[in-house]
This record gives C-alpha cells, sequence and structure tokens, in this order.
C-alpha cells in the first residue's frame, strides 16, 4: 500500500520565539515600518551628542527667534539656543525615562498580578487596591507627586509608573487565573514541585506576550506624561529640555515663531505613534484574541 | 429595581473609600515635606513648624487619617492655603467651563466615532477601513497640546474665524459659547475619537462573526436591519465599558486642554494650584475627580441591565 513515508517522521519542531519574531517583521510591513521608525528616532536621540552642532545650552540672544537656516538647521528658540539639538536632547530625556518606566511598572505589576492571581486570599484586597489606583487619573496622581516630591528623575519615573501599574497587573492576573487550572500546572503541583518553581516554569512564560504588548504602550503613555507633565511647567527644570517644556517656552511666541512649538511637537508625536504603530502590530501578531478586549 | 440601584451604590462605597484611602496615603508618604513645600525655600524653621501643626501633620499616619475620613464625610475637602476660601466652593465655581467642554467632547465623539466605527467594521478590509484605522492611530498618538497647536494655527491664526482662546459662558449668547468652545471640544475629543473608533469596529466585528447574524442575513434582513438593529446593540457593551474606562483620560485631557486655551475650569485649577503649591486644593480636586470616575462607572454598570437582559446582579 503506498503510504507517504514522510508522513512517519516526526514532525517538524515549532520555530523558535527568534524565527517567529523575524518572519512576523518580514511580513507585516506595519510592523516593521514602525520599528524601522522607532529605531531612526531612537539612533537621531542616542546619537544626539555626535549630531547636534550646537551645545543646546548656549544662549546667543543676537540669533533669537530665528528660522531656519544654514547655521540652525530647526531655528532658534526665544533665547537663542539651537532647537534641533534641544529637541534631541529632549526626546533622548523621553526614550530613557519612558524605558525605565516601563521597566518599572512591567516588574512591578508583574510581581503584584502573579501574587493576587495565584495566592486566592490575596486577589481580593489587592484587586481592590488597584481599582482605587486606576480610579485616580493618571495624570493628576503624576501631577500631586511631582509637586510634593520635587522634579528629579526618581521622582518622575516613580510618578509616571504608579498609574501604570495597576493595568500591568491586571493583565498578569487574568492571565495567571486562567493557567493555574492547566493540568500541566495542577501535575507539576501534585508532583510536588515548590510553588515557586511552578510560577516561574510554568505560568510566567504565558505572560510574557501580553506583557510584551503592553509595555509598548506603558512606553507611549509614558512619553506622553512626561511631556505633559514638562508642559504644564510640571516636570524638569527648565534648563534640562525636556519636548514638553520646549513648547510651553514657546506657547508665548507662537505666532511669531511657530516651529518653536510645532518642532518638539512633530518629533513627539512621531515618537509616539511609532510605539503605538509597533506595538499595535505586536499585538496583532502575538495575542490577536487580545485586541479585541483589552486597549492600551 | 431600587434595590438593584441601591445595591450598586453600596457596592462602590468600598471603592470610595480605598479611593480616598489612596489619595491620603499616597500623598502623605510621597517624599518631601508637605509644610516645607507649602512654606517655600524662603521661610523659617518656625514657620515650617507652625504650618505642620495647623495642617495636622505633626500627629501620627492614624490620627491624621481619621480626621482626614471625618472631613470627607462630611464633605469638607479642606481649604485652599491662597484663598482661604473652601475646595468646594473653588471647584463648584469652576465646574461650569469644565462641564460644557467635556460633555460636548463626549457627544462630538459619540456623533463621530460610532459612525466611523460602523463603517470601518461594514467595509472591512477596504479602504475606508484601513483609511479610518489608519487615522486612528495617527489621532490616537498626537498628543493633545500638539493638536490643539496645529487646530490653533490654521483657524485661529491663519484663518482667523475662531478666537484663540478663553471661555465665554451661555449666558454671553450663544454664538460666543459656540466659538469659544469649538477648538477646545475638537482638541479634546480627537483621542476619544480613535479610541472609540477602534473598539466601535472590534466589538461589531465580533457581533457580525456572530451565528444569530449570519442566520438574521439568510432570512434575507436588509443590511442596514442587520447592522442597525440586530449588531448595533450587541456591540454597544464594550463600548459603554470603554467609556467609562476612558474617563480617567478625558480628566488628564481636560487639564490640558484648559491650559492651553485658557479656559477657568477644575481642570487649570489642579494646574495653578500645583504651581502655587497650594496642596489642600490639589488633593480636593483629585478626590473631586476619582470620585466622580467611580459614580460614572456606577451608571455604567446601571446602564449594563438595561442594555444586556442577561445580566443580573
Amino acid at each position: 500500500m503506498p503510504t507517504s513515508s514522510a508522513s512517519l517522521l516526526p514532525a517538524a519542531p515549532p520555530p523558535s520565539r527568534w524565527r517567529q519574531a523575524a518572519s512576523a517583521l518580514i511580513h507585516d510591513p506595519v510592523m516593521l515600518g514602525s520599528l524601522l521608525l522607532l529605531l531612526l528616532l531612537v539612533a537621531l536621540t542616542v546619537g544626539a551628542p555626535l549630531l547636534a552642532f550646537h551645545d543646546p545650552a548656549t544662549l546667543t540672544p543676537r540669533a533669537r527667534l530665528q528660522g531656519s537656516s544654514e547655521l540652525y538647521w530647526l531655528g532658534t528658540d526665544s533665547l537663542g539656543r539651537d532647537l534641533l539639538s534641544r529637541v534631541l536632547y529632549g526626546g533622548r530625556l523621553s526614550i530613557t525615562l519612558a524605558a525605565l518606566v516601563s521597566a518599572i511598572a512591567i516588574v512591578a505589576g508583574l510581581a503584584i498580578g502573579l501574587a493576587a492571581g495565584y495566592v486566592r486570599r490575596l486577589d481580593a484586597p489587592v484587586m481592590r487596591l488597584m481599582d482605587g489606583i486606576m480610579a485616580i487619573p493618571g495624570l493628576l496622581l503624576a501631577v500631586a507627586l511631582v509637586a510634593l516630591g520635587g522634579a528629579n528623575i526618581v521622582t518622575m519615573v516613580i510618578a509616571i509608573s504608579i498609574p501604570e501599574i495597576p493595568r500591568v497587573a491586571r493583565l498578569v492576573r487574568s492571565v495567571v487565573l486562567s493557567v493555574r487550572e492547566e493540568p500541566y500546572v495542577e501535575a507539576s503541583l501534585g508532583s510536588g514541585t515548590p510553588a515557586l518553581k511552578v510560577l516561574w516554569r510554568h505560568i510566567l512564560p504565558s505572560t510574557i506576550n501580553p506583557l510584551v504588548v503592553q509595555a509598548t504602550f506603558v512606553c507611549a503613555a509614558a512619553i506622553l506624561t512626561e511631556a505633559v507633565l514638562g508642559f504644564l511647567g510640571l516636570g524638569f527644570p527648565p534648563e534640562i529640555p525636556s519636548l514638553g517644556s520646549i513648547i510651553a517656552e514657546g506657547r508665548p511666541f507662537f505666532q511669531r515663531a511657530p516651529w518653536i512649538v510645532l518642532a518638539p511637537g512633530v518629533f513627539l508625536a512621531l515618537l509616539i505613534l511609532a510605539v503605538n504603530m509597533f506595538g499595535d502590530a505586536l499585538r496583532d501578531r502575538l495575542d490577536p484574541r487580545l485586541s479585541r478586549k483589552t486597549k492600551g | 429595581m431600587i434595590e438593584l440601584i441601591l445595591k450598586r451604590l453600596l457596592a462602590a462605597v468600598p471603592v470610595m473609600l480605598i479611593v480616598a484611602t489612596v489619595v491620603f496615603l499616597l500623598l502623605r508618604m510621597a517624599p518631601g515635606d508637605p509644610a516645607r513645600v507649602i512654606a517655600g525655600d524662603m521661610a523659617s524653621e518656625e514657620s515650617i513648624a507652625q504650618i505642620r501643626t495647623d495642617m495636622g501633620l505633626d500627629q501620627s499616619l492614624g490620627t491624621q487619617y481619621v480626621r482626614w475620613m471625618a472631613a470627607l464625610v462630611q464633605g469638607d475637602l479642606g481649604h485652599s492655603i491662597q484663598s482661604r476660601q473652601p475646595v468646594t466652593t473653588l471647584i463648584k465655581a469652576r465646574l461650569g467651563p469644565t462641564f460644557s467642554l467635556a460633555a460636548w467632547a463626549i457627544l462630538l465623539t459619540i456623533a463621530t466615532a460610532v459612525p466611523l466605527g460602523v463603517l470601518a467594521a461594514w467595509r472591512h478590509r477596504g479602504l475606508a477601513d484601513r483609511g479610518i484605522m489608519a487615522g486612528a492611530v495617527l489621532a490616537f498618538s498626537m498628543p493633545v497640546f500638539v493638536v490643539a497647536y496645529l487646530l490653533i494655527l490654521v483657524f485661529s491664526v491663519k484663518l482667523n474665524w475662531l478666537p484663540v482662546q478663553g471661555y465665554a459662558p451661555l449666558a454671553d449668547g450663544l454664538g460666543q459659547y459656540a466659538r469659544h468652545l469649538l477648538l477646545p471640544t475638537v482638541t479634546l475629543a480627537m483621542v476619544f475619537v480613535a479610541l472609540i473608533t477602534r473598539i466601535t469596529r472590534a466589538s461589531l466585528l465580533d457581533v457580525l462573526g456572530e451565528d444569530f447574524v449570519r442566520t438574521a442575513r439568510a432570512k434575507g434582513v436588509t443590511e442596514r436591519f442587520v447592522l442597525f438593529r440586530h449588531a448595533l446593540r450587541n456591540a454597544a457593551i464594550p463600548i459603554v465599558t470603554i467609556v467609562g474606562v476612558a474617563l480617567t483620560t478625558l480628566i488628564s485631557g481636560v487639564v490640558v486642554t484648559e491650559t492651553i486655551f485658557n479656559i477657568a475650569g477644575v481642570g487649570r485649577l489642579i494646574v495653578d494650584s500645583v504651581l502655587a503649591r497650594d496642596y489642600p486644593v490639589v488633593q480636593g480636586t483629585i478626590l473631586f475627580f476619582s470620585f466622580l470616575y467611580v459614580f460614572v462607572n456606577l451608571l455604567i454598570d446601571m446602564a449594563y441591565v438595561v442594555l444586556d437582559p442577561r445580566i443580573r446582579y
């Protein structure tokens, strides 16, 4: 009887995560495009000290409020500082801060979510606490914390992370709740594996995909919050270029020199857009189920 | 029905307690000494100590908490340091502009986003769908102040159609009211329109894939009937949920919008108070908004019962 010999071979192992990622990138133009844009922006800002031709803090009052020129590619601001270098340094600050906030929010949210999802007695009180924090508008909470703690990097990072933690925690908790009931977890527990090991080896891996997606959205939110804080005058001191404060400084001169507001604004919008688009594409790829319910 | 409402109200009380506690704890435990912050940089040690006693900050955390809660239950949100007025009075005075702005923004959002979402779902994977989704991501990513300044540049500076800033109450005439509110409303609504459009589309797509829709179509029901009578109703729940959750984003947006357009609302009050170190006002307004959020979500929970007969509490 003609039987295909190929059917007797064991099935090929599923592609590794890296292969999956690479294939995803190649086949999804949106994901690739947004990632490239993001990398470009990050490269520009990281290379700010090399790329910026002028020191962002040098005041040249004679050259104030000039438009784009040979010397100053994006023009100058009200104090004669080069706008291009200020925007690049500001972008650097935003990205660094966003990365830190993202890391903290994810780690904290993961810990809380794991605890709440796994330990039944902790579930209700912890979730109530998270609900309470979520009820406070994130911006206002950040504003209040920065007002009290001062506008230094530590306070800013903490103030911006705290409002993001509940959402991450909820996400992790829901994953833990569903994975907890799986047979392999039961089997593992039944054969005497300590709880922590079960959490680490069996439950944690299921949280990685949604967490990665959520991390991108937290990043975007952090960039935005930092910019708003700077804009409102509640962020870093004005000597430190931050995209929000550059825009705020440009407000009184908007009619004369709109580029002071528009250049950092466009840069900011592009940055947030790239992160959001990448996060969306990532979510569609990693967990199409998720794209219906949660929205970052 | 009444008992349902009462039950839900009762369930909301613990959440409000937690919110009040969280606000209290977070603000008390934040690094930095409120008394020093309030006193300012030039203050002497005695005045700082005096402020500390006045505000009861020298007492134990437990005592402070009890005093805070007791005052809260009586509706006392404290007094402004700057103007010595009760915080509640300050908020009430500024409520009008904020409410106008928020209400119009929500109406605009629903009027724009739902049709757009429906269109996108209907023409799934078509040009309209892709275009609308691209627009949505763009609108969602633009920070409020960028949108605001772009709009101001086009409509106020170049075309000179609309005033750059300010707020005119309804009493000043409908024309003025509308003209001043138009740009701020559009600015505020933009992020929401993006969000609600996406959710509407996703939710509608979910529903359109269900069996009963297929049956309806097989029965020969017109597409329009299917959309409006069957699909949209079922899609309403996630949309309403998101409106509730997105309320905090709305509030944040209100704060920025009021600052840009120089509208004397509650959002601006927060910013001004923070800059002036008027700590009780900051605390009081945060509480106000948080309670508002809890209350609105409560209303939404109750709306579920109307929208989905399967839900029983």
